[in-house]
């Protein structure tokens, strides 16, 4: 599959970038592989984002990424606590689409996250 | 032709010669290049030195390493009364292509030769100045080159790193640190700083302190671009994200064929989620340098949002195309792909 192609080179040529862990997690769980192939790399994507946030690298988007890991995990809290994050620091999360962008139904369908959606840019 | 880069140094007390000159000074001279640029300067040393000092060769790794040698190198900066950092050879940057003549809670000079004179009578005391003597006497200059040979001996360091423009970097933070004035003395040296110096030191600068000598320096050059996309980028860390746009949109408008002022502009808009708007600009930068992977990336962000997968997906092969090392849009081209 060619995205898992781009996504092993996208990792080769920057390994602290986590949306390529993220993405590769979608794209493993659109092939039906094992779960553990999908959970393993929203963990490297998880840990990739920290560890960035912690350099203080990219703050926005790697907190961005950490709300989209946690929301496919499932975690809500988790993945609220992040959502509150990207809206403190005014990312345009409606004209992003967010909404339409996630799988997990019962964030979507959850009040607060409705309410962090429905009051950013 | 080009070679190895070098930096080297030498602290001792330099008597100033002339009639008004009332004192010596102690001084910490740095010297920096490319080997066969000009004169290595490591023999330029010896001749004037006449052989009378020893060499320490310190490598790069060292440097960095080594905090107990840095803190004793910086001590000696600290210590001198008059510190010349003459560097050369080592470009695009400007500071490079400058020397620094620096002294404690004075202005800093700039030199654009090696044999360059500074006048040092604004270094004496207030009471020196004072003198009559000094008042009524020619104003003396100091030429480092020609002071040398007057330098009591005590050590010269001389650094030989792979890296010496990054070194050649930090060592005039490590300056600029530890002599908080010196960066703002800069630009009260008179009208004759170079805009691109203004630049150089801003870099070193943060809060109040830089918007103070940035406000400065647009009140000088208020027609630079440069200036307005710094004063833009500085309001987008504040997220003051309509400020910003506007810096940036002068910036455009004091020099439309810049790509750069129009990727700034753009990405505010692409913040502000007005994707469209941000499109007009990332077009306008393409227009002008049609090579620009950054561009090509982040319009197909916007378009991605826009819901225009198929055009964004294209617009991350052009990115990847230009740039095959570029991992972000790999991975949105992968993106679009699993979607």
């Amino acid at each position: 599959m060619k995205s898992i192609e781009l996504l092993m080179k996208a990792i080769e040529k920057q390994p602290a970038y986590a949306f390529s862990y993220f993405n590769l997690a979608r794209a493993y769980k659109g092939m039906n592989k094992p779960g553990g192939e999908v959970l393993k790399n929203l963990e490297k994507a998880a840990r990739a984002s920290k560890a960035n946030l912690r350099m203080g690298h990219d703050i926005k988007r790697n907190t961005y990424c950490l709300f989209l890991v946690y929301a496919a995990l499932g975690d809500r809290e988790a993945a609220l606590e992040y959502l509150r994050k990207c809206s403190n620091y005014d990312l345009p999360l409606k004209s992003w689409g967010i909404a339409d962008k996630i799988a997990n139904v019962a964030l979507k369908s959850d009040p607060e996250f409705q309410a962090l959606i429905s009051t950013s840019r | 032709m080009a070679g190895n880069p070098y930096i080297s140094g030498v602290q001792g007390l330099a008597p100033i010669k002339g009639p008004g000159a009332v004192a010596s000074l102690n001084v910490f001279l740095i010297q920096a290049g490319l080997e066969g640029h000009l004169d290595n300067p490591v023999e330029v040393i010896r001749r004037a030195m006449q052989e009378k000092f020893s060499f320490n060769v310190v490598t790069e790794d060292q440097f960095e390493k080594d905090l107990k040698f840095r803190t004793k190198l910086f001590g000696k900066i600290r210590d001198s009364i008059f510190v010349v950092v003459v560097l050369d050879g080592l470009t695009p940057s400007l500071a490079f292509q400058y020397g620094l003549a620096v002294a404690i809670n004075k202005p800093i000079i700039t030199l654009k030769s090696q044999n360059a004179n500074v006048d040092v009578r604004s270094l004496y005391s207030e009471k020196e100045r004072a003198d009559e003597k000094v008042k009524e006497a020619p104003q003396p200059k100091l030429n480092y080159l020609a002071h040398l040979p007057g330098l009591v001996d005590e050590q010269v360091i001389v650094f030989q790193p792979g890296d010496a423009e990054g070194l050649i970097t930090r060592l005039i933070r490590e300056i600029v640190l530890n002599r908080q004035r010196i960066a703002t003395e800069i630009l009260r040296t008179g009208s004759d700083v170079p805009l691109n110096l203004y630049l150089q030191f801003l870099s070193y600068l943060d809060g109040d302190e830089r918007k103070r000598i940035l406000g400065e320096a647009m009140e000088r050059f208020p027609t630079d671009k440069n200036l307005f996309i710094m004063a833009g980028r500085i309001k987008l860390m504040e997220n003051d994200l309509v400020g910003a746009v506007l810096d940036f949109e002068k910036a455009v408008e004091l020099n439309p064929n810049d790509p750069t002022a129009h990727m700034q502009k753009a990405e505010i808009y692409y913040e502000l989620g007005q994707f469209e708007t941000a499109i007009e600009d990332y077009d306008k930068a393409i227009q002008l340098q049609p090579v620009n992977p950054n561009a090509y990336y982040n319009k197909g962000n916007a378009l991605f949002y826009m819901d225009e997968e198929d055009v964004a997906a294209q617009h991350f092969e052009v990115a990847v195309d230009q740039n095959p090392d570029f991992a972000n849009a790999l991975n949105n081209q992968a993106s679009i792909q699993i979607n």
